[in-house]
């Protein structure tokens, strides 16, 4: 049995986190810099194979992290608030359609407070959370 | 309501036997996660200070043992615990307590069903 791929895992999360929030510009990992506000950032874990016992690969659990960034603490925020309402309980299919994933749930106690970056030349804001993704292979 | 009783009785009994037996497993799981969040950030990182502030990575237990606080020692890594944990507008998080809380997380989840089972006697 042929493992999911983390990437097209994590492509999916993107793609269902672009189709769903407007106007929030989403990517996968770090972009240019400074980067649009706002904007949500996505940043998979390599995932982990995991399933039944008589197929012990088939399934991906994929950990992610958003960083949703902006140009201040309300509107960083708010964009959390928009991403978390896209994911929580979610269900994602991958882009070739081979495989589902189960809800969507954050990882407790990952979500941290609202930080300002000031590495950059205006100074951002920017809000993580962790999520967690089970992937399935999709029923023939 | 008498079996129901019972039931109850016996969850109460294996609660305490169970924290009995978990508390060497709780320590033992937050040494993991010390020992293989500090490895994982002194591999992700080139920077010294990034990599020094991972060895401050430690963990204080309470008095029962039961739980565990993991975390940078702010005293000695600053805000650069919550930087390479999380990263920053521009910067990739490295995930290490996270990443290595996940692992051991499940692996005390399965010792607590085993244990469950061998102590419902």
């Amino acid at each position: 049995m042929a493992l999911i791929p983390t990437r097209t895992a994590a492509a999916a999360v993107v793609a269902h986190l672009a189709g769903e929030l407007t106007p929030v510009t989403v990517r996968l990992s770090v972009g240019t810099s400074p980067p649009a506000t706002p904007s949500v950032i996505v940043h998979p874990v390599a995932g982990t194979p995991v399933g039944p016992l008589g197929d012990p690969d088939a399934q991906l659990r994929v950990a992610f992290q958003t960083t949703c960034v902006g140009a201040t603490a309300e509107q960083a925020l708010w964009c959390h608030d928009q991403a978390a309402a896209a994911l929580l309980r979610a269900t994602i299919t991958t882009g070739d359609g081979d495989a589902a994933s189960l809800p969507i749930w954050p990882i407790p106690g990952s979500q941290q407070p609202v930080m300002r970056d000031d590495d950059l030349a205006t100074p951002l804001y920017y809000v993580t959370c962790g999520w967690m993704a089970h992937l399935q292979p999709a029923p023939d | 309501m008498d079996d129901l009783q019972r039931l109850a009785d016996d969850l109460t009994v294996i609660s305490r036997r169970v924290d009995a037996a978990i508390a060497p497993v709780v320590k033992r799981a937050a040494v993991n996660i010390k020992t293989q969040a500090r490895a994982t950030v002194a591999q992700s990182h080139s920077n010294p200070g990034k990599k020094a502030a991972g060895q401050a990575i430690t963990f204080t237990t309470s008095a029962d043992g039961l739980e565990v606080e993991i975390g940078y020692e702010h005293r000695r890594a600053g805000p650069l615990g919550t930087f390479n944990e999380y990263g920053s507008v521009n910067n990739t998080p490295d995930w290490a307590l996270n990443g290595a809380l996940l692992v051991e997380a499940e692996r005390v989840g399965h010792f607590l069903a085993e244990a469950v089972v061998k102590l419902w006697r």
